[in-house]
C-alpha cells in the first residue's frame, strides 16, 4: 500500500470519527433541547396546578368564611362546642363531596392549639396534635396569614394550603384545604403528552419521621412498610404502591415500560446525584435505540425549601426514532460518500502511481499537453531522448519546441497532425516524425498522440514517443540482407526447426523450378531424386546434428522433373541457448562441372543415377565452424552484384573465387570409395532425422 | 402442670422449625388502610414468635371472604361470630383460636344502633319512615343484630314502613348517618363510640356476642401452629400489644366453639338473613 492511500484512509477515518461527533454532538443538542423543552411544560403544567389550585382553595376558603351557617359553626367547632363536629361534618359533607369530585383529598379544622378538629375525610379522627408534623399549620396560625407547601403526613401526603381562621381580630385557628398527589398526578397526566406516566417519590427518611410518631406509630410505620416500595431510582426514596387495594378504584396497575425506565435511571448515577442535591433535572432514558424517554425530575419543596418529594415525569421521546434515522441515514450518508471517495481516489491514486512508475520507466517518452499545446507532464524517458530535464520541459509549447521538419525547421503549427488531435480527436500514429532535441539535433520517433477525454471534451493530448534510430538501421540492414538473400547466385533455402520450409530465394526458384508458393511449410524432401541412400542422409544429419554444419553433394529433382547435382552446404542455426531454431541449405547446381569432369575423362565415379548402394560423401570439411553460411557454402565465384552465373574454373573481372570448383570436387573425391562416384539416388524424404523418427 | 408446658413448647419448637407463609385476613369492618395499621403490628409480632412469614389478604365483602376461606386461599382470619356460625356451617373444619378482648375487658361485645343529634330520643318502636344503614349481610351487627333488636320492639329490618340498604362496612354506616344519609345504622359499639363525637348517639344495644375471634383452618394450618399462634397470642406482653389496633389491643382469650352455641340459637331463631333490601 502506498504512503498517500494509508494517509487517504487514516484521513477518512478522521474525518468519519469527527462526522460521528458531529452527528453524535447534533443528536445530543437536540435531545439537550427536547429535555429543555419537555421540563418547560412539565413544570409550567405543574405550576399551572398548583397556582390553580391554590386560587381553588382560595375560593373554597372565601365560601366557607362567607357562609355564615358554615362560618358559624366552624366558629363553634373551633371552641369546642361538643355538638358542633358533627354538624359542621353534616353541613359540609355535600360541598365535601363535590370537592373530591375536584381532586381535594381534604378539608381539616384545626384548634389554635394544634389540635385536629374535623377531618372531613377521617372524621372520626380528631384531637391529635398537628404542630409537630405540620409546620404550615403552626406557621399559619402564628403568623396569621396563608401558608401553602407540600406536607408529609400520616395518613396521606399532599400540597396544603392553609389559612388561618379569624374571629374578629383574633386568630382562632386554621383551616386546611389538600390537594393529593394522586390529583396531581391525574391532572399532570392529562396536561401532559400522550402516554406520559406521573411517579411521585417520597424522601424516606423525612416520611419515616412523620410516621414515627403517636401512639399508633407501630402501626403507622407497619401501614409504611406494606405500602410504600423503595423506590428503584433511589433508594433514599419510597413510592406509593400504586397497584394496592387501598387505593380502590383509583388502583391503577405500573405499566412494566415505567418499570423498566425507572430500572434504568436507578444505574444513572447522575440521577441518583440530582436527587441527592434536591435539583431540578431531566435525563433522556432510553430502553433501547427506538424506545427513549423524557424524564423530568421536579422537586417538590416543604416550607424550608428541602426537597421531600419529587415528581417525576416519563415522556415518550416520539421524535426518537426520527432523529436517529434522519441523523443515523445522514452519517452512513456521509460514511458511504467517504468511502466511495475513497476508494475512487485510491483507485485514482493507484491508477496515477502506476503511470507514473510506468512511464518513468518505460523506454518511450510519453508528455501530455493541455489543449494549448502547452506541456504539463513529461517523463523522464522523454527528457532523456530529447536532452532536456524534465523541468525545462514543463510550461513549453511541445509544438515549437519539439516538432521539426527533416530539415531541421519547426513543421507549420496548420500542418501538425498531433495538434490536430486536440482539434479532432483522432488519434495520431506515425512511424515518421522528428523531435527536435535541447542541443540542436533532431531525433526520428515513431508518435502516437491520443485525445485525453474528460466528461466527453477533449483537455489536452498525451504523445508517446520512441527513439527509432535502431529501427531504422536494422530496416536498412534488413533490406540489405534481402537484396543479398535474393540476389545470391546460390539457391538458398531455409527450414524452421521441424524441417519445414519457410524461405527460399530467387535462385532458389531459378535452380529448382518450384516457386515460393509450391515450396513453403513443406519439407525439403520434395526435392529429392531418390538417388542418396537413407544412410547417406542419416549420416548427414548426424554430422549437422554434431556439428552444426554439413556439404556435400546431392542429387535432386526439378520441379519438371528432371534430375540435377547440387553441392549443399546445411548449416543449423541455433538460439543462445543452444536449440536449432532453424536450418539454412544453400546449394549450386553443379552439372556443369560434371559435364566437364565426364568430358576430362573422369570416370573413376559412378554415373548412375539410380545407384543407392554406394552414397558418396562429400565433405569439406567436418569441423564444427561457427558461423556464416558462406564459409560452408560450396566452392564458387561470388558475384559482388547480381550476375550470370558463372562456370566451374572460370573467373571473372568483377567476381572472386574462393577455390576452383573443380580442384575441391577433387579433392572431395579423395575421400570416397573407390567404388564411389556420383552418389547414388536419394532425397530429403527417406532421411530419417535423429529427433524426427516420423520423417 | 409443667407437662403442659412442655408439650407446648414442644409444639412451638416444632411449629418454628417449619417456617411457611400464613395467609391472614381481617374482617373488613373499615377501610384497609386502618385495618392494615390495626392488624401488621400484629402479625408481625406472630411472624416474629412463631417464625413464619404472614401474607396480608383483604376481601372487601364478607361472601368472597366466607368462600375463601373454605377453599383454603385464607388460613387464618379475624370472624365475628355470624360470619364464624356461617362459616361452620358450611365446613367443619374450622378453629377458633383466641377471642380478642373489648376495651372493657369483656371476651364479648355489642351492637348498637346510633341515631343522629336530635334522635338521640328515638325509640325503636317508631322507626316508621326511617332509613336504616346496616353493614353487610353477613356481618353481626349487620341485618342480624338489628333485626334482633328491632325485633324486642316488635319491629324488624324493611317492614313497619322502614326501609334499609348495606353501607358496606362500619364506618360507612356510621358516617352516612352523620352525613344525614341514614337516621339510624347498626353497628359495633366499639366502632360507634368513634363517631359519638360527630354527635351520633346509641339509641339501642343488643345482647353480647362472642368477641371477634382468631380463625384458623384446621386443613390449611397444622394443630402445632395453631397451638403456636393460640400460645403467642395469649402470652402477649401489654407493652407489644399497646401499639396494635383497638380492635385487638385488649388482649385475648382462647376461644372454643362451644363459646358460640348461644349465638348459633339466636341466628336460628331469626331465620334466614337476606342478601340485599326486599329479597
Amino acid at each position: 500500500m502506498f504512503r498517500v492511500e494509508r494517509k487517504s484512509i487514516a484521513w477518512v477515518l478522521l474525518v468519519a470519527i469527527v462526522l460521528g461527533a458531529l452527528v453524535y454532538g447534533t443528536y445530543r443538542r437536540q435531545t439537550e433541547q427536547r429535555l429543555a423543552i419537555s421540563q418547560a411544560q412539565t413544570q409550567a403544567a405543574y405550576g399551572a396546578i398548583i397556582s390553580g389550585y391554590a386560587e381553588f382553595a382560595d375560593v373554597t376558603q372565601g365560601w366557607l368564611v362567607g357562609d355564615r351557617r358554615a362560618y358559624a359553626l366552624i366558629r363553634d367547632l373551633l371552641g369546642d362546642v361538643p355538638e358542633a363536629r358533627g354538624q359542621l361534618y353534616r353541613y359540609l359533607y355535600p360541598f365535601f363531596e363535590t370537592l373530591r369530585t375536584k381532586h381535594v383529598r381534604q378539608i381539616q379544622f384545626i384548634g389554635r392549639d394544634g389540635r385536629s378538629r374535623l377531618r372531613m375525610h377521617a372524621p372520626e379522627l380528631f384531637g391529635d396534635n398537628l404542630f409537630a408534623i405540620r409546620p404550615l399549620i403552626k406557621a399559619a396560625i402564628e403568623h396569621g396569614r396563608p401558608m401553602s407547601g407540600f406536607e408529609n403526613g400520616r395518613v396521606f401526603h399532599g400540597f396544603r394550603y392553609v389559612y388561618p381562621v379569624v374571629d374578629g381580630d383574633a386568630v382562632i385557628g386554621a383551616m386546611e384545604v389538600s390537594l393529593s398527589f394522586s390529583a396531581i398526578r391525574q391532572l399532570l397526566t392529562a396536561g401532559m403528552p400522550e402516554n406520559t406516566a406521573v411517579r411521585f417519590f417520597l424522601r424516606r427518611d423525612d416520611l419515616l419521621r412523620t410516621l414515627d410518631m403517636g401512639q399508633d406509630r407501630a402501626g403507622m410505620l407497619a401501614l409504611f412498610h406494606s405500602m410504600y416500595a423503595t423506590a428503584t431510582v433511589h433508594p433514599g426514596f419510597v413510592t406509593e404502591d400504586l397497584e394496592h387495594p387501598l387505593y380502590g378504584e383509583q388502583a391503577e396497575p405500573v405499566p412494566a415500560s415505567v418499570q423498566q425506565i425507572e430500572a434504568a435511571l436507578g444505574r444513572d448515577a447522575a440521577a441518583a446525584a440530582g436527587m441527592d442535591r434536591g435539583a431540578a433535572f431531566a435525563r433522556h432514558t432510553c430502553l433501547d435505540w427506538r424506545t427513549c424517554y423524557l424524564v423530568n425530575f421536579m422537586p417538590v419543596r416543604d416550607r424550608s425549601g428541602a426537597a421531600v418529594a419529587y415528581i417525576v415525569t416519563q415522556s415518550p421521546d416520539a421524535s426518537q426514532i426520527g432523529r436517529v434515522t434522519l441523523l443515523g441515514g445522514a452519517y452512513l450518508f456521509g460514511v458511504l460518500v467517504l468511502s466511495a471517495l475513497l476508494v475512487t481516489g485510491m483507485n485514482w491514486l493507484r491508477s496515477r502511481e502506476q503511470m507514473r512508475v510506468i512511464s518513468q520507466y518505460v523506454g518511450k517518452g510519453i508528455y501530455v499537453v493541455d489543449r494549448d499545446g502547452v506541456i504539463s507532464y513529461a517523463n523522464p524517458a522523454a527528457a532523456a531522448l530529447l536532452g532536456f530535464k524534465v523541468d525545462e520541459l514543463l510550461g513549453r509549447k511541445a509544438h515549437d519546441l519539439l516538432h521539426a521538419e527533416s530539415n531541421g525547421q519547426s513543421v507549420p503549427a496548420a500542418d501538425c497532425p498531433i495538434l490536430q488531435v486536440a482539434l479532432h480527436g483522432d488519434t495520431h500514429q506515425s512511424g515518421s516524425e522528428l523531435f527536435r532535441c535541447k542541443d540542436g539535433s533532431t531525433l526520428p520517433v515513431e508518435v502516437t498522440a491520443s485525445p485525453i477525454r474528460e466528461l466527453g471534451q477533449i483537455t489536452g493530448v498525451v504523445t508517446l514517443f520512441s527513439d527509432i534510430r535502431e529501427r531504422l538501421a536494422a530496416e536498412a540492414r534488413l533490406r540489405q540482407s534481402d537484396a543479398a538473400f535474393n540476389q545470391a547466385a546460390e539457391g538458398v533455402l531455409i527450414t524452421d526447426a521441424r524441417n519445414r520450409i519457410v524461405a527460399i530465394n530467387h535462385a532458389f526458384t531459378q535452380l529448382t523450378g518450384y516457386s515460393e508458393a509450391d515450396v513453403l511449410g513443406k519439407n525439403p524432401r520434395m526435392l529429392s531424386s531418390g538417388q542418396q541412400t537413407p544412410e547417406y542422409y542419416q549420416q548427414m544429419w548426424t554430422e549437422i546434428e554434431r556439428y552444426g554444419h554439413w556439404q556435400g553433394e546431392v542429387y535432386n529433382r526439378r520441379k519438371n522433373g528432371s534430375v540435377y547435382p547440387e553441392w549443399l552446404s546445411i548449416a543449423a542455426i541455433k538460439d543462445a541457448e543452444g536449440s536449432v531454431t532453424s536450418y539454412v541449405a544453400v546449394f549450386n547446381d553443379i552439372s556443369d562441372i560434371k559435364d566437364k569432369e565426364a568430358r576430362l575423362g573422369f570416370h573413376g565415379a559412378p554415373r548412375h543415377p539410380h545407384r543407392a548402394a554406394e552414397p558418396i560423401l562429400v565433405r569439406r570439411s567436418s569441423r564444427p565452424r561457427p558461423g556464416r553460411i558462406g564459409a560452408q557454402q560450396p566452392p564458387r565465384c561470388c558475384p559482388v552484384h547480381g550476375s550470370r552465373p558463372v562456370q566451374a574454373g572460370q573467373r571473372q573481372p568483377g567476381t572472386r573465387c574462393r577455390r576452383p570448383v573443380a580442384d575441391r570436387y577433387r579433392r572431395a573425391h579423395r575421400h570416397v570409395p573407390a567404388a564411389g562416384g556420383y552418389p547414388g539416388p536419394t532425397g530429403w524424404r527417406r532421411i530419417r532425422h535423429p529427433d524426427r523418427t516420423s520423417e | 402442670m409443667s407437662w403442659i408446658r412442655l408439650l407446648l413448647l414442644c409444639l412451638l419448637l416444632s411449629a418454628q422449625a417449619r417456617a411457611e407463609t400464613i395467609r391472614f385476613a381481617p374482617l373488613p369492618l373499615v377501610d384497609e388502610k386502618t385495618l392494615r395499621a390495626e392488624y401488621l403490628p400484629l402479625l408481625d409480632y406472630l411472624g416474629k414468635q412463631t417464625g413464619d412469614t404472614y401474607r396480608w389478604t383483604f376481601l372487601p365483602k364478607y361472601p368472597a371472604m366466607l368462600q375463601a376461606m373454605q377453599d383454603g386461599q385464607v388460613d387464618l382470619a379475624i370472624l365475628g361470630p355470624l360470619p364464624y356460625i356461617k362459616l361452620t356451617e358450611r365446613a367443619k373444619y374450622f378453629e377458633p383460636l383466641v377471642q380478642f378482648r373489648e376495651k372493657d375487658g369483656r371476651a364479648d361485645y355489642d351492637c348498637v344502633l346510633v341515631a343522629f343529634g336530635a334522635d338521640r330520643t328515638l325509640k325503636l318502636k317508631d322507626i316508621m319512615g326511617k332509613r336504616i344503614g346496616l353493614t353487610q349481610a353477613e356481618s353481626t351487627c349487620g341485618y342480624f343484630a338489628v333485626a334482633s333488636m328491632l325485633k324486642t320492639a316488635g319491629r324488624a329490618p324493611g317492614k313497619d314502613g322502614n326501609r334499609y340498604e348495606y353501607a358496606g362496612n362500619h364506618t360507612k354506616a356510621a358516617l352516612g348517618v352523620a352525613q344525614g344519609r341514614y337516621d339510624i345504622a347498626g353497628l359495633k359499639r366499639s366502632q360507634a363510640e368513634k363517631y359519638l363525637g360527630l354527635n351520633l348517639h346509641i339509641i339501642a344495644e343488643s345482647g353480647p356476642y362472642p368477641a371477634f375471634a382468631l380463625v384458623a383452618n384446621t386443613r390449611t394450618l397444622p394443630e402445632a401452629r395453631r397451638a403456636a399462634i393460640r400460645q403467642a397470642l395469649l402470652t402477649v406482653d401489654d407493652a407489644t400489644r399497646a401499639s396494635w389496633g383497638e380492635a385487638i389491643r385488649f388482649g385475648a382469650v382462647a376461644a372454643r366453639d362451644a363459646g358460640y352455641s348461644a349465638a348459633r340459637a339466636r341466628v336460628d331463631a331469626l331465620g334466614g338473613i337476606p342478601e340485599a333490601p326486599g329479597k
